[in-house]
Formats: structure tokens, C-alpha cells, sequence
């Protein structure tokens, strides 16, 4: 028994230390932002005991890559079955075959012992460029999966140890920029090799039967205790939706039901009465949509390693046919973000009713400018691809005791958003704005984030190519317990130009010209609470930070200000407060 | 007679250091007296002076040199005590510091508050200018909203400004013209420009630094002027000078504006005497490690010079400039042993700090804590804890582990104490993985080099399992910090952006910006006396082109200007660092210049440690005693001999099992494992290979 707690907490600690290794390497060394500024990829260190395929550690990443990795491992090892050796790397990125979108590749390395493949670590990243008919990967006109980029069935990239050049030159021959991505797949081939000398060097020390049994340890004691915490909520069935703005091709206000049905210390999430799947590429793939659900629970049981164990008192109802769980060739594209943001969203919803105050903004909606062009300044007048995060960064909202604050939401604040001053030298782009914007900020007892905007400007010479998805417009990021809704999305392209538009859908292949001006709005989380609850000297604190006006201090919060004074006037606060609550 | 004295002020104790050019060194250790550092400082010095058989003031008159290491910023920055400090930055960008480039401290925990606004939104104003990604000024900065900002935020009473506008590290023109600007209304408020602080591109790296440079200065300029008038008062002549976190020591004037660089000011000086010493003991690879009653602190030491990196957070803001790379995890004397929900024990982070306390401290301390399980183990002395200024309860502490742990899990008192040991020394050797397996160092390579009160416990039972093979226990390892500062010498460092594709660059344009950055740190440096040599290290942070982390590669020459020949050896050291840290190269894609590093290195004749003749073997005549100790390689308590430190001499060989005990500092000497007392008086402890133990 000593043993088994005191060596256990010492393998759990051990991997997770590799899991970091890993995703370090990736960052230092991948090429493109999208991983290197940004961090959209993921760690995992994977067991296969024979039967199942469990993660039994992950880094601090971002945890809709690494939930649904498990997924795609699991088809990696059910495909080559007695077909790996040692030496060989094999990935895969085929939606359709355990995966959730072509642009995310995992690749993995299988780690012999006795002859068994055995530990797996995988790195699952979101490539800028995959091919197909639309640079950066995102095609809204996309109505089946062919269109939406190079679709890899699982192949052996290594093979014992030697590099399948056919096959890198395949991937090389499908790609717009070849040379990138062939340094970000290095960069995940070395993570991947780093992660295989620590795991060797832990079972040389200790013994491959010891590690196993810390192994199954890590992952009982991950399931005792998430089953521990659900057997204190009363049995029952509790509802949450949301609703997506549209499929980017017709298709609106796509529901997304969810039922936790809670009995005794296990919970089955249950989407029945979603919408059917759509003509648009928001059909999520169950890889995805487990993700999306694994991840809401993770934000209520944050102190909980995570790890195959906290998956196993979860099961999943994902009716066929339905947004969360589509059937071929339906296109999936951007359901990573819409329609995943619905699932994690109506799964928080649900969980609000069962414990209100562990619940808040744990999601993110989308604005994304996919853009692309020629860099005139540079004497080679290279090819780019890149995303604009810019654009979409605020999800973060309220939750109970705590203001919106930052950038993106918990759990995915393990995207990082490039500096102005990079992007600008990498990039040609010029950044006139990217501030908080006053009186956008979901009111509430604890407010949400504010909106941020954006404006940004093309330099002399340069047309610029744009893919601009908007959701969150009319169904912005939800509110708690009787907090507001968020500010919601949108983008002006030609802003204060002749040709200003609203985007608040979806532009395909919009060119921006030289001078032109974009302004993005990404609007902030919801609020936690009623906004009458909010602390007077909290909604002065922000009027003094010009976060709120004094006139929306009056109509959202009911807290009277003097304008010239900049104090509460608190008899005139209560009477407003009075009567705005009758 | 001269004194050059090493003081490191400590939220405990003020360790304080006095060589006299003998060779010998005087050292003692006085309670800190929280909120007047001076006094800690004075009552330290006031010891000094008696071993040397002077009053104080006489004392004081006599020394030439005073080195601090001080934790004010730090602590500036723990308790949020700085100025009222205002922003000017480029308009439409005055919330970066909140975005924070999305950075949350835990993944998934949506009730974390945000981090405390060290300049509220109120003090942050933007203004119309902006310089393009060249430096070329796009819209010229607006001078009348320049002033109008600057009155608001004289009406609010701001004690410091600081100044970060987008590109000012490849043009600090508008900068330069805010201050001039800022100066003008607000004459005494000292301005801090991010041009001046980093010029190194990302704004929010860069603002960050900025701001808490600009937080923490009025605070850290008024500390010195008072402990400088104090000093003085009673009679010091000598230059004061304080710790930088580059492990060099600078003019008290040039910390004053510089605060942000004396983050790591008390550990860095323990780094240096560690890495100092070991040099002298023959070891230039170390990993120097500073276990305390609440951190522990790991540092690579490598050809005897330490790490250094960019990567610090302090109170949840970003800090960019260069220091010496100490890895701080939450590990110590007075971690917590508790057990969770899931039914696993764990130890720290919590801790019991000083007050209350280890539960054997009686101080109303209930929660089992590591200094509980050394004294269980019998490592720790009942009586002779702090040279025998304390006595702790054993029994206490038993009853609080059994209680609280053994019994709830099911276990003898012995086992949950011997898995308390492991998992905590376990937590340790994680943070030397983090330091060498993860930068692609292998631990094996390397000795320790261990220091603070407790870390020569633990060293004996972790290196093993690293496959350390040596560990060096420093004479004065309760007092290294302080050894550090008093034998520390200048350092100056410089950082520039300069981006460029390497082979676009030209020879001529690198050789002049080194040159002028030279130049700027020969100005910093001042002129001093005290310098006998001088010398400059140059480096380059590079990168393969699209990524955005670089590797620092040393630029080498004989000569003050760098041949085609000097750059395509540092070019060519890129490729080999990359694949020692990340398992690839590939020299064959084009790789880019991000920044140029420079540290301008000012050596001082320090009284050097002075070697003695090695005497016997046999340290019978040092015997205290013997007591039962708990070893976990053999699963019992066993009788275990313990030597008095003060009486072993060079030569001396302690064979493990043992136990010495110096005045506030103990080493476990583990079976298979050897002390010797080396000419230095440090100990050298040798592990057999494959033990553990």
C-alpha cells in the first residue's frame, strides 16, 4: 500500500513532467505562429494495456486537441494492430477515421516493451496549411469533406526508424508551403523522440511492471475521485442548450440539446434532440464532441489529474446523424470551434444546474480571418498563410466570485496570442487598434470580459486575401445563473471606406486593398449573477476605468453616479435598484 | 586592514560575510528586523566588529567595500507596495497588460481572479503616434495629448511614469520625447522607458518589465538612500554596491533606476559562491541548489558560469531582462504533508513558513511538515537545531504524522514518514530534471552543489536517483548568498534587437552595434576603481526563420572585432545547441538574428579563499556522538555516528552512515556514500554508483 500511493504520485508527477517536455519542444521549435506563438497543439502520453487505449498524461495545452486524440490513437493502434515495430512514427489526420478536423495531425511513436507497443507518445497539432482548395485549411463553401483539404488515412511516416520519403513527399506535393510544414512535422517528430527517452528512462529505473501498476494507480485514483464528487449530486436529469449562429451555408440557429442524466457516481451526457447534421462544415465528429464535454467537466473538477480515469464515470449519447455526430461525407471543417463551442457550452449550461457555482465561461465562439497573400516587402515576395487572432481572442467571462479578465477562456487560455510587434515584422499587416471597448462587458453580479476590437490596416502595395467566419453574432457566449450574455461578434471590412460592410456571418476570399481598414469586434464571456447584486463600488471602480459609463451604470447596474464627482450617490442607487428589481 | 563584506538580507535572517584578504572569512547570521532592513544590517556588522576586535565604527571605517542582495523588490512586488504609477503608451493599445497574451496561471480553474493591477486602467493613457516594424515614424507622435495625459495623470497623483510605445526598441525617438514631455509638469517623478528597460521586441514582454521597473523604483531609490545615510551616519567610507540578478554587482545609483533587475538579487549571489566554490573544488559542471523553508531554488552551472534566461514571472507579471536561470519550485523545510480527496499524499505547495511552523517547532504549528519527517528520521538534532538556539519536539511531530497521515491511509508511523522523504525529494529532483533533461542536459554530467539549512539532508538521498555521482556541501552553505556578494564581481549586461537573416548580415553593421552597446554598458559600469580586468562576452539569440524561440549562442574573438570567422563558428554552435536541446538541426533552411546580448564583465581582486594542508583521515577527535537515524535503503532505524562540523579538518574522511552537524547546517552522509573535508573545508561527498539511498 505505501508503496502504491507514495510511488504512484511519483510515476503520475513523472509523466506529466514528460508531457510538458514534449510540448516545450514543440513551441521552441515548430516554425509556423500557429504553434510557436499561438500554442494550438497538444502533448499526450498514451498506455495501450491490450484492450483499451488510455491517456495517462497531457501538458498544458489545449484540451480539444488532447481529448480527442485519445480517439485517433485509439484508431491508430485498432489499424496497424500487430502491424507496428519499434522505430516506426505513424499519424493521422482523416476526420472520418478517429480524428476531428484534417487540420489537426497527431502523430505518434509507439514505445515497445516486451515486445508490445505500449506507451504512445502523441502530439496532435493544428497545421496552418493542409492542402485542398482553400489556403489555411477553413472552407466554408465546403459541402463535403474532400473539400476541405488533404485527407491522410493512417500512414507510417517512419519505419523502424527509417523516414518514408515517398511519403513526406506526398504530404510536401499537398501542401501550398511545403518547407513549413515539413519544419512543424520535425518539430512534432522530436517531441515525440524526447518523449520516448524519458519514458525509457523511468521503466529502466524502476522496472516495467511497477510502472505499469503506478500507471493503473494514476488512472483508478483520477476515477475515484471524479466518481467521489458525482455521487454527492442528487440523481436526476438536468438540461442545458445553445444555439449556433449558422452553418455558414444557410443553415440557422442550430440547436444543440444536452441531458446529464446523473445516477448514483456515474453521468451519461446525452444529445439527444440536436439538430441533424448540416449542409455546412460545423458537423462535429465524436472525437470532438467528447472533447468538448470532457473539457466543461475538467473547469468544475479543476484540482483533478486529468486522465483516462476522469473520462470513465462519463459516457456519451451522440445520435447518429445529428451535428454531434455526423455521418460520412458530411464536411466538419470548422466544427472544432462551431458547434464544439455549442456542445461544451450546453454541457456547462446542464452542469449549472447541478452546481451554479462552479460553473462559467469555459468555452469560446469564433471570429476567424484565415488571410493570405504575397509579402511585397521582402525581395522574394513569399507566399504566406496565416490566421488573425487579433480577431477572436476574448471568451473569457464571469464566474462566481471573479470579474471576466484576459483573453481566452479557461480551458483554453493555452492559446497564446502573437504579439502586434511580431506579426507586424512577420506579416504585412499594420495594427491601429486592440483595446477593450467601454460598456461591452456582459453586466452581471461579476461582469464578463470586455469586448476587444481590432483594427487592422494593409501597408501600401498589399492585397490581402481573407476567409472571415463569424459566429456568435446573434447567440453570443452565455450568461450565468442570471448574468448577461456577452457582446457578441463581428468584423466591418473596409471600415470607414466606401465599401464598409458588416461581416457577420461569413466572407469567402474577400480582398482587402492597400490602405484598407478591418475592424474586428471579439465580444467577451457572460456574466455570473444578476447585475442589481453587483457591488456599487465595483461598477464605480469601472466607471473610473472607463470600462462602463455612467449612463450604463444607471441602466445595466442601477447604480447612480455622479458624473461630475465620480461617486455612488447611494440613496439614489437604491431607490433605482428598487424600483428596476419591481 | 580592508573589509569587503557580503550582506544577503533575507525575510528571516541577514547573513552577513567579511573577508579581510587573509584568506579566511568571517561569517555570521542575525535575526532580520521586517520593515528596517538597516537594522538586521547594523547588528550584523556590529558581530563583525567584535570578531575583529573593533567597535563599530571603527569597523565600518575600514571597510571598502559593502556588496547587498536584497529581496525589497521582490517583496515590493509580493505585497503590492510600490508607487502610484501611470502608463503613457501608444494609442488604441492601453489594455496589453490585462489581454497578457492570453497567459492564465491554471488551465482549467475558471475562479482565478485576475492578476492585481499594479497600474489600473485609469493610469494607463494612450497617445496618437506609432513607428512602423523598421522604426520609421508611420504617425508622428501628438505632443499636445502627450501633455494633456501627462496633467491627468499628475491630477492622480502619480509617483512614477512609465513609457512603452509600439517599435521604440528600433526607434526610442517618441519615447525620449514623452519624458522630456512628463519632465517638464512633473519634474521630480523619475520616468521609465521600455527603450531604456528591454529594447527587445513583444510589447507585452516588454511593457510588463517596464511597468514593474517603474513600480518598484521610488521604493527601492528611497531604501538605498536611506540605508546609504545610515551606513554613513555611523561611519561607513566605503561604496555600496548591490547584487544583480545577472549574478554581477552594480552601483547602488545604477540599481536604483534598474529595479526590475534586482528580482532575483539574494538567490543570485548564492548561485555565484556556489559556482565559485566548486570551481575551486576542481567542479566546473554543477547544478547548485538552495533548499529553504518554503522554496527550493535549482540553477545550472555550466564551464562555472550559470545559466542565465528570460523566461521570470513575478507576482504574475512577465519579466523579460536577462538573470541568472534559477528554477524555483514550491518545495522546502516547511512544505505540508497532507492527504486529498483521492486518497493520495502529497507534500507542499502549502507551507508553514517560519510562523507557525514545523509542528516540532511548538509554535501552534499542526500540520505535519518536511522539517517534521528530518527530525523523525534523526537527521535533525532535538537539540542542536540553529547551532542549539532551538530545541524541537520530537514527540509532537510524531504524533502529528501518525495522526494525520498514517493513520488515515493505513500506515505505519515509518512508512508515512519514509513516503513523505520520497515524495518530496522526488518533487526536488523533478525541478534538477526541468533544469538539465528538459534543456537537453544529462543530470549525470553534472555535481551538486548544496546549500540553505536542510538541502544537505536531502542532496544524500536524491542524487542517486538523478545519477549524480558528487554532491559539494560549501562550508558556508547557511550563509552562501552572502559569500556570493562579497566575492561577486561587476557584470553589466546589454540587450539590443537587431532582426536579420544570418547570412544577410553584415560584418560591419554587427561589429558597430556590439561596439555601441559596449560602450553603453562601459557607461553604466562607471568609473571604478576597484576594476583589475576587464572583460566583454558577446551573444546572439538565433532561431530557424519562423520560429519564435531562439537559442543564445556565444559570439566569440580574440580581438574587440568579430571576423567572418568568429560569426560562422557562433552560426554554426546555433545548429549543434538546437539539436542538443530539441533532437534536430536543420542548417540547410535559413535561419535569422532576433536579438545581440552583451555583458561587460568588470573583475575585482576579492579576497580569495585560501587552501589548507590536509591532516589526517580519521575524524575520531570530531566525534559528538551517535543517535538513531531511519535510512530508507535499510528500512530501519540505525546507530549512526554524528561529527561536529566546526572540528573537522581538511583531509578528514566521514563514511556514511553519518550525520555532521555545523552550526546551521546539517549533512546526511547516506550508506555508500563518503564525506571528505577538502582544503577549502568544503565537503566533497562521493555515491557509489548503483547505490540509493
Amino acid at each position: 500500500m505505501a508503496v502504491d500511493v507514495v510511488f504512484g504520485e511519483i510515476v503520475r508527477e513523472y509523466f506529466e513532467s514528460v508531457a510538458k517536455e514534449m510540448n516545450t519542444t514543440m513551441d521552441n521549435t515548430a516554425l509556423s505562429p500557429i504553434f510557436n506563438e499561438t500554442h494550438d497543439c497538444s502533448a499526450g502520453l498514451f498506455f495501450f494495456d491490450g484492450r483499451e487505449v488510455s491517456l495517462i498524461a497531457r501538458a498544458n495545452a489545449e484540451p480539444v486537441h488532447i481529448f480527442a486524440s485519445v480517439h485517433s490513437v485509439e484508431g491508430l493502434i485498432s489499424y496497424y494492430r500487430n502491424d507496428l515495430a519499434n522505430g516506426d512514427i505513424v499519424m493521422v489526420n482523416d476526420p472520418y477515421f478517429h480524428g476531428s478536423h484534417i487540420p489537426d495531425w497527431t502523430v505518434m511513436k509507439p514505445v515497445f516493451y516486451e515486445n508490445k507497443p505500449v506507451f504512445f507518445p502523441g502530439i496532435r497539432a493544428h497545421m496552418v496549411e493542409v492542402g485542398g482548395p482553400q489556403a489555411g485549411g477553413y472552407n466554408p463553401a465546403a459541402r463535403d469533406v474532400w473539400q476541405e483539404g488533404f485527407r491522410l488515412a493512417p500512414i507510417k511516416l517512419f519505419e523502424r526508424g527509417e523516414m518514408r520519403r515517398d511519403y513526406v513527399e506526398l504530404l510536401r506535393a499537398n501542401n501550398r508551403t511545403p518547407e513549413i510544414m515539413e519544419g512543424d512535422l520535425n518539430a512534432m517528430l522530436g517531441a515525440c523522440r524526447v518523449a520516448e527517452r524519458r519514458v525509457r528512462e523511468i521503466v529502466d529505473k524502476y522496472g516495467f511492471e511497477e510502472v505499469l501498476e503506478a500507471v493503473h494507480y494514476t488512472l483508478d485514483y483520477s476515477e475515484r475521485r471524479l466518481r467521489s464528487e458525482i455521487s454527492k449530486w442528487p440523481d436526476g436529469d438536468y438540461h442545458g442548450r445553445s444555439v449556433l449562429d449558422s452553418d455558414f451555408a444557410e443553415t440557422r440557429d442550430i440547436e444543440v440539446e444536452c441531458t446529464i442524466h446523473v445516477r448514483g457516481d456515474q453521468v451519461d451526457v446525452d444529445f439527444e434532440g440536436s439538430h441533424e447534421q448540416t449542409r455546412g462544415y460545423i458537423n462535429s465528429r465524436p472525437g470532438n464532441s467528447g472533447s468538448w464535454v470532457y473539457s466543461a467537466f475538467s473547469t468544475v473538477f479543476d484540482d483533478i489529474p486529468i486522465n483516462s480515469g476522469f473520462f470513465r464515470p462519463i459516457s456519451l449519447t451522440l445520435p447518429e446523424g445529428t451535428v454531434v455526430n455526423p455521418v460520412a461525407p458530411a464536411p466538419v471543417g470548422n466544427s472544432t470551434v462551431c458547434i464544439g463551442n455549442d456542445i461544451g457550452q450546453a454541457t456547462v449550461k446542464a452542469l449549472e444546474e447541478i452546481v451554479p457555482k462552479r460553473v462559467g465561461a469555459a468555452t469560446l465562439d469564433l471570429v476567424t480571418d484565415a488571410f493570405f497573400g504575397v509579402d511585397v516587402r521582402q525581395p522574394e515576395a513569399p507566399f504566406y498563410v496565416s490566421f488573425e487572432y487579433w480577431a477572436t481572442p476574448i471568451s473569457s467571462g464571469a464566474a462566481y466570485g471573479v470579474d471576466g479578465w484576459g483573453a481566452w477562456s479557461t480551458p483554453h487560455c493555452s492559446l497564446k496570442m502573437p504579439t502586434i510587434e511580431l506579426t507586424e515584422v512577420q506579416y504585412p499587416i499594420m495594427y491601429l487598434r486592440g483595446e477593450y471597448t467601454t460598456d461591452s462587458a456582459a453586466p452581471g453580479r461579476w461582469r464578463g470580459t470586455p469586448a476587444l476590437q481590432t483594427v487592422r490596416k494593409n501597408p501600401d502595395g498589399c492585397v490581402v486575401t481573407h476567409v472571415i467566419n463569424i459566429q456568435g453574432h446573434r447567440h453570443p457566449l452565455q450568461g450565468f445563473a442570471g448574468g448577461s450574455d456577452g457582446a457578441g461578434n463581428w468584423a466591418i471590412v473596409d471600415w470607414q471606406g466606401s465599401g464598409e460592410q458588416l461581416i457577420d456571418e461569413v466572407a469567402i476570399n474577400y480582398e482587402s486593398q492597400p490602405g484598407e481598414l478591418i475592424l474586428y469586434q471579439s465580444g467577451g464571456g457572460g456574466a455570473w449573477g444578476p447585475a442589481l447584486e453587483r457591488d456599487p463600488a465595483a461598477v464605480l471602480r469601472d466607471v473610473l476605468d472607463e470600462l462602463v459609463t455612467v449612463a450604463a451604470a444607471a441602466e445595466h447596474y442601477g447604480v447612480v453616479i455622479d458624473p461630475e464627482r465620480l461617486v455612488v450617490l447611494t440613496e439614489e442607487t437604491a431607490a433605482m435598484r428598487a424600483e428596476m428589481a419591481a | 586592514m580592508a573589509y569587503q563584506v557580503g550582506v544577503d538580507v533575507g525575510g528571516t535572517f541577514t547573513d552577513l560575510v567579511v573577508g579581510n584578504g587573509d584568506g579566511a572569512i568571517y561569517k555570521t547570521k542575525t535575526p532580520s528586523v521586517p520593515g528596517d532592513e538597516s537594522a538586521g544590517i547594523l547588528s550584523g556588522l556590529g558581530d563583525a566588529a567584535g570578531n575583529y576586535g573593533e567597535d563599530l565604527a571603527g569597523f565600518l571605517s575600514q571597510i571598502e567595500v559593502l556588496v547587498l542582495g536584497t529581496t525589497a523588490v521582490t517583496n515590493a512586488m509580493l505585497e503590492y507596495d510600490g508607487a502610484n504609477t501611470g502608463l503613457i503608451t501608444t494609442g488604441g493599445f492601453r489594455d496589453i497588460i490585462e489581454i497578457r497574451r492570453s497567459y492564465r496561471e491554471h488551465l482549467f480553474d475558471i475562479r482565478l481572479p485576475a492578476p492585481h493591477a499594479i497600474v489600473p486602467r485609469q493610469k494607463r493613457l494612450g497617445v496618437t503616434e506609432r513607428i512602423d516594424y523598421q522604426g520609421r515614424v508611420e504617425i508622428p507622435l501628438d505632443e499636445d495629448e502627450v501633455r494633456a495625459a501627462v496633467a491627468r495623470l499628475g491630477e492622480l497623483g502619480v509617483e512614477s511614469v512609465a513609457v512603452c510605445l509600439l517599435f521604440s526598441f528600433l526607434n526610442p525617438a517618441h519615447e525620449e520625447r514623452v519624458r522630456e514631455l512628463v519632465l517638464e509638469q512633473l519634474p521630480e517623478v523619475p520616468v521609465t522607458l521600455s527603450s531604456e528597460v528591454l529594447p527587445q521586441v513583444r510589447e507585452f514582454e516588454r511593457l510588463s518589465t517596464t511597468l514593474v521597473n517603474a513600480y518598484t523604483r521610488p521604493k527601492i531609490e528611497l531604501y538605498f538612500h536611506k540605508l546609504s545615510t545610515r551606513l554613513a551616519d555611523e561611519g561607513f567610507a566605503g561604496e555600496l554596491f548591490v547584487m544583480h540578478s545577472n549574478g554581477g554587482m552594480v552601483g547602488v545609483d545604477y540599481a536604483a533606476e534598474h529595479s526590475v533587475e534586482l528580482l532575483l538579487s539574494g538567490p543570485a549571489g548564492g548561485v555565484v559562491a556556489g559556482a565559485e566554490v566548486s570551481t575551486l573544488g576542481g567542479y566546473r559542471d554543477v547544478i547548485t541548489v538552495d533548499l529553504g523553508g518554503t522554496s527550493y531554488d535549482v540553477c545550472l552551472v555550466k564551464d562555472s558560469q550559470p545559466a542565465t534566461g528570460t523566461e521570470q514571472w513575478v507576482s504574475r507579471y512577465r519579466i523579460g531582462t536577462p538573470m541568472v536561470d534559477v528554477h524555483t519550485v514550491g518545495a522546502g523545510g516547511g512544505s505540508i504533508a497532507w492527504i486529498d480527496d483521492g486518497g493520495a499524499l502529497r507534500v507542499g505547495p502549502q507551507s508553514a513558513g517560519a510562523r507557525p511552523g514545523p509542528v516540532c517547532y511548538g509554535r501552534g504549528g499542526e500540520e505535519p511538515t518536511v522539517t517534521d519527517v528530518d527530525l523523525i528520521m534523526g537527521y535533525l538534532s532535538p537539540d542542536y537545531f540553529l547551532g542549539g538556539r532551538m530545541s524541537l519536539d520530537v514527540e509532537a511531530a510524531r504524533q502529528a504524522i501518525e495522526e494525520k497521515i498514517a493513520k488515515p491511509l493505513g500506515l505505519e508511523t515509518m512508512e508515512a514518514v519514509s513516503g513523505i522523504f520520497r515524495i518530496i525529494n522526488n518533487s526536488m529532483s523533478n525541478a534538477i530534471r526541468h533544469v538539465t533533461v528538459a534543456r537537453g542536459r544529462d543530470p549525470r554530467d553534472f555535481a551538486m552543489c548544496v546549500f540553505g539549512g536542510a538541502g544537505a539532508i536531502h542532496a544524500g538521498a536524491q542524487a542517486p536517483d538523478l545519477g549524480i555521482r558528487t554532491i559539494l556541501v560549501p562550508k558556508a552553505a547557511s550563509v552562501l548568498s552572502a559569500l556570493g556578494n562579497q566575492m561577486a564581481n561587476f557584470k553589466i549586461t546589454k540587450v539590443r534587437s537587431f532582426i536579420k537573416r544570418t547570412d544577410r548580415i553584415e560584418l560591419e553593421e554587427l561589429n558597430q552595434l556590439f561596439g555601441e552597446m559596449l560602450e553603453a554598458a562601459e557607461a553604466d559600469l562607471g568609473r571604478q576603481d576597484k576594476v583589475s580586468e576587464l572583460l566583454s562576452q558577446r551573444y546572439m539569440d538565433v532561431r530557424y526563420q519562423g520560429q519564435t524561440h531562439e537559442v543564445t549562442v556565444p559570439v566569440r574573438s580574440r580581438t574587440r572585432r568579430l571576423t567572418q570567422l568568429n560569426l560562422n563558428t557562433a552560426l554554426g554552435e546555433f545548429h549543434e545547441q538546437h539539436e542538443q536541446l530539441y533532437s534536430f538541426k536543420r542548417p540547410e533552411q535559413p535561419s535569422e538574428v532576433l536579438n545581440l546580448r552583451l555583458d561587460l564583465i568588470g573583475r575585482r581582486e576579492t579576497s580569495s579563499l585560501r587552501g589548507e594542508a590536509f591532516g589526517s583521515e580519521d575524524p575520531a577527535e570530531a566525534l559528538r556522538g551517535e543517535r538513531d537515524a531511519y535510512f530508507p535503503s535499510r528500512e530501519s532505524f540505525v546507530s549512526t555516528p554524528v561529527y561536529n562540523g566546526e572540528k573537522l579538518t581538511p583531509g578528514h574522511l566521514v563514511v556514511g552512515p553519518a550525520i555532521i552537524e555545523e552550526p546551521d547546517t546539517t549533512i546526511v552522509v547516506y550508506p555508500d556514500q563518503e564525506a571528505m573535508v577538502d582544503q577549502y573545508r568544503n565537503y566533497v561527498i562521493e555515491i557509489q554508483a548503483g547505490s540509493f539511498a
